[in-house]
């Protein structure tokens, strides 16, 4: 398996690293206003519409190919609901905004795990320990082995088994994540002390079941048995591709788990650069950003997931750049290699290997003569990227300059040299 | 379809009312309703009251009355309270409140003064006009006519500080047997600046038990008006028997303060009811501040804060963005549930311990540990 290829970095050059991506956020957030309201409203639309038109189709679901684009129309609804709307709302990416509607601690959505289950187990936990061991539950959601680092157990030989059940079920899975209920499993926690989480988990759950497969089959009336089963695969649909595009986002070929030991004193130079190597982006058009609740782009989300997805096409092109310069890997590639990546990895950690002891990224060791070539390839394009980033720059300047607002630090070149 | 006609309203409320009932409640989000509902009707709302502008007339050189028919969830008002209005400006929702300036019912409106540099003021007078909609809150506030109806009662007002005074000079005057005196003390900067004219002067005629005084702070003055901010002197050349008045007051912090101080030395026998709409002035950190510690439970955040700032800007300051609008505890925009520990209210000066209590985060000083639903 060939490893991420990034070079060390000195304490100076992290810190700079760090500051570069501290003024690109800067800029980013004094430019924020009226486009980016008018877009994830635009967002609201699609997917009030989309439900309006999916629901309506099932309830002429006694005709099968209404029932088809029904069920269809409502799972990419669910889908946008999920991951462009609700996921990135619940960020915070649009509390700027002062609209309760897109307030972030009330935001309810369209799916069984509560948002305030959500709010602990992703936003606080897996988006602050990205990919440490013992620390970031996503990393096999407590019952994949993923990365050789992990302890084998003889249950991860039906691992396979497992990942086919929670891409059928993944929202269920993701709503029980904060009750911990695979630790009580292992004996590490008493069911009674996950009764308050699995309380609310129910009541999240209820609700949703009321109104997928009770409240709408009903209202059909004849055409009940149409909705009901257009309603299971419309969440089907959704589980599935989220199952699909959220494995992409840390467990491909390329992406490292760190150990414990890195967040001792880690600085937010660091964690960044933490974030950079356990993160894996998805190319794809505007249309799989939509879909993907932009998560195509998961390295510019990790580093700041509190700014609005529409963003993270404009910053990925600079956190890119700067990735060249610094030598550090980008992980990036088509859906299909990157989830082949992840099968993968799925199927290989299922056997029994010594657990590798996860190395501390400060203290990797220099890349060997043999292996310099791919690490330093982004070296060889410097002059080149130089006179591009250059050219950039200076077009970034003219663009501030026109709309008065303070240049950025240009302190991107100096280092380069 | 006229949703502000008594039928189609009473109708738009029941069903409203029905989407809240407790059965439905789990499977009704109210944004969703309100998105399929602003299709059939710009003021239609489950719980919003949208009003429409119907007209905008100048009340001085730099303000303007806008008239507002509200949607069927107004309840009404009292002369002398406000609304807290909402307007969107370049992508961020800010809120202001405004003092209703007429005590008819049937007639809301709002008077804006131009704030040099003020976002919203400038919104308001520049790019709202008839047919627009805007959103209000119910009108709330307790600067309200004394009851019984006092015989003599002098309004002291100084810039927009006007608009309240006026509608409770309009209610008190428009009673059906009042034969009592009421005292207007309009100041302003100059004649220009100084609110409603021409309302005052039609008052006037309707009414000869009023009588408008004008104070100018930085213009010559003429016959018959006073110069400079509100002071004793004013008081006693208008008013022999300044003890048996009721004052009203209504201005910036500094008008409120000298009418409170100067009937306090006097110990006139009728407490001054006053209101002032300067942002409340924040405590900053000063030498004397301790500790304390901050858990913002819905953001997972712990931060070490102080005991000297409100919550709403320590919580900004941990890079939180909690909901907020006025700034001054009047809007509820901030209104956060707090789990444990112990604050104390600005505003009040009361301090509270209560665990699961709601408190205002922009008026909310921690005392001690604090954990909130944030």
């Amino acid at each position: 398996m060939s490893k991420p290829q990034s070079r060390q970095l000195t304490p100076a050059e992290i810190q700079a690293f760090g500051a570069e991506l501290d003024a690109l956020r800067a800029r980013i957030v004094a430019d924020l206003g009226e486009p980016d309201a008018r877009y994830i409203r635009k967002i609201r639309s699609t997917v009030r519409y989309s439900e309006l038109a999916g629901r309506g189709l099932l309830m002429l679901g006694l005709f099968p190919p209404a029932w088809l684009a029904g069920a269809a129309t409502l799972g990419v609804s669910k889908i946008i609901e999920n991951m462009e709307l609700g996921h990135n709302v619940i960020h915070g990416q649009y509390d700027w905004m002062n609209d309760p509607e897109f307030r972030s601690a009330t935001y309810e959505w369209d799916n069984v795990c509560p948002s305030s289950a959500w709010r602990n187990t992703h936003n606080y936990v897996h988006h602050t320990f990205t990919n440490v061991i013992g620390k970031d539950d996503d990393i096999g959601y407590g019952v994949l082995r993923i990365f050789p680092e992990q302890k084998w157990h003889p249950a991860n030989l039906l691992q396979p088994v497992y990942t086919l059940l929670m891409a059928v079920l993944f929202q269920w899975g993701v709503g029980i994540q904060d009750s911990k209920i695979d630790r009580v499993l292992r004996g590490e926690l008493k069911l009674r002390d996950t009764i308050p989480d699995l309380k609310i988990y129910a009541k999240k759950a209820r609700g949703q079941v009321l109104k997928d497969y009770v409240a709408f089959p009903l209202l059909a009336g004849p055409a009940a048995l149409p909705v009901l089963t257009g309603n299971m695969a419309a969440n089907l649909i959704r589980n599935l591709w989220a199952f699909a595009i959220i494995y992409c986002g840390h467990f491909t070929e390329d992406a490292e788990v760190f150990p414990e030991s890195v967040l001792e004193n880690e600085t937010r130079a660091e964690w960044y650069l933490r974030q950079i190597k356990g993160s894996s982006n998805i190319s794809g058009g505007p249309l799989f950003d939509i879909l993907s609740g932009n998560l195509s782009h998961q390295i510019e989300h990790h580093l700041f997931p509190d700014l609005p997805g529409r963003r993270y096409a404009e910053i990925a092109v600079e956190v890119q750049a700067l990735c060249a310069r610094y030598g550090q890997h980008y992980n990036t590639g088509r859906f299909s290699k990157q989830f082949f990546g992840v099968l993968v990895r799925i199927f290989a950690q299922s056997l029994p290997t010594q657990a590798a002891a996860a190395k501390p990224a400060k203290q990797k060791p220099l890349p060997k003569a043999g292996q310099t070539k791919p690490a330093f390839a982004a070296l060889d394009d410097l002059a080149e990227l130089q006179a591009r980033l250059e050219a950039r720059l200076q077009r970034k300047r003219q663009t501030y300059a026109d709309a008065g607002v303070r240049q950025p630090a240009p302190q991107a070149e100096a280092l380069v040299a | 379809m006229d949703i502000l006609s008594p039928v189609l309203g009473q109708l738009a409320r029941r069903a409203g009312a029905a989407l809240r009932h407790p059965l439905l409640a789990p499977l009704v989000n109210e944004h969703v309703v309100d998105f399929y509902a602003r299709h059939l009707h710009p003021q239609l709302s489950m719980r919003q009251v949208i009003a429409r502008v119907t007209a905008r007339q100048a009340a001085s050189a730099d303000a303007v009355t806008l008239h507002l028919v509200p949607n069927y969830l107004w309840r009404g008002f009292r002369a002398g309270q406000h609304v807290t209005l909402t307007v969107e400006i370049d992508g961020v929702r800010h809120h202001r409140v405004y003092s209703l300036s007429a005590a008819n019912a049937d007639d809301v409106q709002i008077t804006v003064k131009r704030q040099p540099g003020g976002l919203v003021s400038n919104y308001l007078l520049d790019q709202v006009y008839d047919g627009d909609y805007l959103q209000i809150s119910p009108a709330f506030g307790d600067f309200v006519l004394p009851e019984p109806a006092p015989q003599k009662l002098l309004l002291i007002g100084a810039g927009s500080g006007m608009t309240p005074l006026l509608a409770l000079a309009e209610a008190l005057l428009q009673m059906p047997d009042y034969t009592g005196q009421v005292l207007v003390l309009n100041y302003g900067r100059s004649h220009e600046e100084t609110l409603f004219h021409s309302r005052l002067l039609r008052l006037k005629t309707l009414h000869p038990n009023l009588r408008v005084v004008y104070g100018l702070t930085a213009e010559g003055v003429s016959e018959g008006e006073l110069s400079g901010r509100f002071c004793a002197r004013h008081l006693d050349e208008l008013l022999a028997d300044a003890a048996e008045w009721q004052v009203m007051a209504c201005g910036p912090q500094g008008l409120v303060d000298s009418v409170k101080a100067l009937w306090a030395e006097r110990g006139y026998p009728l407490a001054p009811l006053t209101e002032s709409f300067t942002p409340l002035a924040v405590p900053q950190a000063t030498a004397g501040q301790q500790p304390v510690a901050l858990h913002f439970r819905l953001a997972g955040r712990a931060v070490t804060g102080n005991n000297q700032q409100p919550l709403l800007q320590q919580a900004e300051a941990a890079g939180l963005l909690p909901a907020s609008g006025c700034r001054m505890g009047i809007c509820f925009s901030c209104t956060c549930r707090k789990t444990s520990g112990t604050v104390k209210n600005l505003l009040t000066g009361q301090t509270s311990s209560e665990p699961d209590e709601d408190i205002r985060l922009c008026v909310s000083v921690p005392l001690s540990d604090v954990s909130i639903s944030l």
